[in-house]
């Protein structure tokens, strides 16, 4: 009993990391129609960006993620503005192939500038254990789960309560409509989009100081939070929570009791599974056609 | 239309046959081999992509299971080539159909990100299931065709070049067949309006699982030549590396036609050896490519040349 | 020929069709008309099997087909267009005239690969129908045109030229005047009417405008909020209160 209560609590705390992780991803589909097969090389790219700035500047580490995430959102924004709005009216399949091309530039111009060697981001946090009644976890841990539902909350009032959250869903509902009401929505998709590359590099940041920073992981966390975005519903930011939690749980539990070898099947597994039976995620309000 | 692309594929494979036959060099040889293979992965993928209309990023998944297939048959069954290339095929045909009946009531994102799953799992499988697949560590010692061993003049690397050209005839001809029948035109029809597919008579699923079974199978068939050219075959086989260089064939020779790919195919062959001391670059530039084709191009090479040829006609 | 019982369709709370019946018999033109959102396009979407009743029967010659699949409908020659334009945008007129006739060269899979003798004589006669139906309505001249470019009323045009390349024996058209001024409006009646002389057995419309549907139906039914409100021939309902009632909202 003792060991399932620390599987659990594994899995949550590596389910929140997976929402985070995932809450770009389905923001930008939500919000722009948009699926971004680059996302993992984003927080590929903010998890060496903030090893850089702090092992390499010597920033500390809020500095570094506050670099991080200008830099990304600069970056994420640039892109939107000068390459993905010339495809936003030719349907879907532009939007993906051509993040697939980004994917593979950004993971290989990595590979060349940095190499293939894993790095870590410093935690401003020791690795200390904590004991939690029954269950184990590690200061470092808690603080980035602590970070992890700060940056998950702003990302909500964001998008709920500024001009530009509204903004982005007036455009998103109608963007004819939002034109007319003087919405500027170029600018509105590429701070989406921006906002999307921002959250990735976080958690890249955020996860490298728990995890690895490293050229090549961009794929795998892509995967990953397309499991999660399916589990959960594209598009949907309380999807990505809970698809997030559930695909922690399950993973620590498979990890657990099965094999730890094997982990990254589950993912899969699920992610087949759930499409069978409901073609559009677990909790999307998209009506199936007849 | 249908003449001019039945005659360039006519010729493409003339040429191949002449070049195979001229040609001494065992580099040129291999390069041969590596079109061959690429233009049976271009051509099935582009099946898909053109005549489905979606894009399954999980494809490398049929070219690796033809690739195992043709492995443990031969290595640990004892098979001869000649059946094992047809019983890759039919294997990953079979998958195909699965996979398939699966996944293509799925569209857009959901399509892509299902068969790159399913791509993923057999991976993992690959790479961890060690008595069966030896795991990472692969199976070597995968047999030659017999007659490739013996000497002579259609021995070694031109043998091989042209038992790939053979095999590239068939996919292309199975291709041209598919797309100038009633079923291609259903299965165009479909991809372009699915509701009017039906309101003429036309079954959805049917023709895009047909046209995904052919697809596969070829990409079986191109795994197969694969493992018996190279004598290894590892979970890589099912890895990115591939998908990221049929992609860029498909979008660059233009997706949709039936030529594309094979320019596509020469394209990409030619520019990776090239490039081939630096991974890296190459795919660093495949990258941009992929990225620039999109965004300026993207009808690909024989889809630029169509609009130029149309607009010559008129 | 087709007859409807009692059919009836909800969405969650909102009964969109409920207990609809009417018939059309064969050499008939029968116009569904009604204010908008009445459920008529409803109607046509249950007959044609896009949508599955929640009750009622769907019978064709006598034979009970509610809810199969819009392809088997298809296949039993029951043809529809649809409201919103659905014409193959990337294609040449031409191109989907031919994509339309799917059923007339339908062969097993296999022959795909094996092509037999007979084949190259179902394309030419299958091109040969292509043409007649694009001179039948109008657009023999824009046939090499990307359908994507036509004007609003070539594009209706292309719509009823599709579904009679799949040799309907009941046509249904979905709000085919749409966007048509007087002109094409008329040029239209006169097409139907020669369609249903030469091409079908019985035609179902679902129309608004009353100029096309007063001059060429021969019976015509009334929805009004998911029920039928009136039937009959089309002056006795132009007259008929009730109908005036529910399109104008007081008693002319």
């Amino acid at each position: 009993m003792e060991l399932f209560a620390q599987f659990l609590a594994n899995g949550l705390v590596s389910g929140t990391f997976y929402a985070l992780s995932a809450l770009g991803l389905t923001l930008v589909f939500g919000l722009m129609r948009l699926v971004n097969f680059a996302h993992g090389d984003l927080y590929m790219v903010g998890g060496l960006l903030g090893w850089a700035a702090t092992s390499q500047l010597g920033l500390g580490f809020f500095s570094a993620l506050a670099l991080v995430v200008l830099m990304l959102a600069a970056a994420g924004w640039l892109v939107d503005r000068f390459c993905i709005s010339r495809l936003r009216d030719q349907g879907e399949e532009p939007g993906i192939l051509f993040t697939i091309g980004l994917s593979i530039f950004l993971a290989n111009t990595a590979l060349l500038v940095v190499g293939s060697t894993p790095h870590q981001v410093p935690a401003p946090v020791p690795n200390e254990p904590l004991l939690l009644g029954p269950v184990v976890v590690t200061k470092a841990r808690l603080f980035a789960v602590a970070v992890c539902a700060a940056a998950i909350t702003l990302a909500h009032l964001m998008i709920q309560k500024t001009r530009l959250g509204k903004a982005m869903r007036a455009t998103f509902q109608d963007p004819l409509a939002a034109r007319l009401a003087g919405i500027n929505t170029e600018r509105i998709y590429a701070s989406t989009f921006a906002l999307g590359a921002a959250l990735a590099g976080t958690a890249g940041m955020l996860l490298g100081s728990i995890y690895v920073a490293q050229a090549t992981i961009g794929g795998l966390v892509s995967l990953k939070a397309f499991v999660v975005v399916i589990l959960g519903g594209m598009g949907s930011f309380a999807g990505a929570i809970l698809g997030g939690l559930l695909l922690g749980v399950a993973e620590s539990l498979w990890g657990g009791y099965v094999s730890t070898g094997t982990v990254d099947i589950i993912g899969f597994l699920l992610v087949i599974l759930i499409l069978l039976v409901r073609p559009y995620g677990l909790f999307s309000r998209r009506a199936e056609r007849a | 239309m249908k003449c001019i692309e039945g005659r360039a594929l006519l010729a493409f494979v003339a040429a191949g046959a002449l070049f195979a036959v001229a040609v001494g060099d065992e580099y040129l040889l291999h390069l041969c081999v590596l079109v061959m293979v690429y233009t049976i992965l271009a051509t099935s993928l582009n099946l898909i992509v053109g005549y489905v209309g979606e894009f399954p990023l999980g494809h490398v998944a049929f070219f690796g299971i033809g690739a195992y297939a043709a492995a443990l048959l031969s290595v640990k069954a004892g098979w001869p080539v000649w059946a094992t290339l047809p019983a890759a095929a039919s294997l990953a045909a079979l998958a195909g159909f699965g996979i398939g009946a699966i996944t293509l009531r799925l569209q857009g994102p959901f399509f892509v990100i299902v068969t790159l799953a399913f791509a993923e799992v057999l991976r993992l499988i690959a790479g961890n299931w060690v008595s069966f697949t030896n795991g990472p560590m692969g199976i070597a010692g995968i047999p030659h065709p017999a007659f490739v061993d013996l000497g002579g003049f259609i021995s070694g690397k031109r043998g091989f070049a042209l038992i790939g050209l053979a095999l590239a005839a068939v996919s292309l001809f199975a291709a041209y067949r598919f797309v100038y029948s009633n079923a291609g035109r259903a299965a165009v029809t479909i991809r372009e309006n699915r509701y009017v597919a039906q309101s003429v008579g036309i079954q959805p699923w049917r023709y895009a699982l047909f046209a995904f079974v052919i697809a596969a199978s070829t990409a079986g068939l191109a795994g197969a030549f694969y493992a018996h050219y190279l004598s290894f075959v590892g979970p890589e086989v099912f890895g990115f590396s591939f998908t990221a260089s049929m992609i860029i064939m498909v979008l660059l020779g233009g997706k949709g036609t039936l030529t594309g790919p094979v320019i596509g195919a020469v394209a990409v062959t030619v520019l990776e050896e090239y490039l081939r001391e630096t991974k890296e670059l190459r795919l660093t530039l495949f990258g941009l490519a992929v990225m620039g084709v999109v965004l300026f191009a993207p009808t690909g090479v024989v889809g630029a040349l169509h609009r130029r040829l149309a607009r010559l006609a008129r | 020929m087709l007859e409807i019982v009692g059919l009836g369709k909800s969405f969650g709370g909102i009964v969109a069709v409920r207990d609809m019946s009417f018939t059309v018999a064969r050499g008939e033109i029968v116009s569904l008309i009604g204010p908008n959102g009445a459920g008529k396009t409803t109607c046509l979407n249950l007959i044609s099997g896009f949508y599955r009743p929640n009750s009622g029967k769907v019978l064709l010659d006598g034979l009970e087909v509610t809810g199969e699949k819009p392809f088997r409908m298809a296949q039993r020659r029951v043809v529809r267009t649809f409201q919103k334009t659905n014409v193959l945008k990337n294609l040449t007129v031409r191109d989907n005239v031919l994509a339309a006739h799917y059923l007339s060269g339908r062969e097993p899979l296999w022959r795909t690969f094996f092509v037999g003798r007979a084949r190259s004589r179902i394309e030419r006669d299958i091109g040969e129908s292509a043409d007649e139906i694009l001179s039948l309505v109008g657009l023999e001249a824009r046939r090499a045109i990307e359908a994507g470019a036509l004007s609003c009323g070539e594009l209706r045009l292309l719509e009823v030229a599709l579904a009679l390349g799949a040799k309907p024996r009941l046509l249904m058209l979905d709000e085919p005047a749409a966007g048509l001024n007087t002109h094409e409006a008329e040029a239209l009646a006169a097409l139907l009417r020669r369609v249903r002389a030469e091409r079908v057995e019985a035609m179902l419309l679902v129309e608004h405008n009353m100029a096309l549907v007063m001059s060429v139906s021969d019976r015509v039914v009334v929805m009004n909020t998911g029920e039928k409100l009136a039937e009959g021939a089309p002056a006795a309902v132009r007259n008929n209160p009730a109908v005036r009632f529910a399109y104008l909202g007081q008693v002319v």
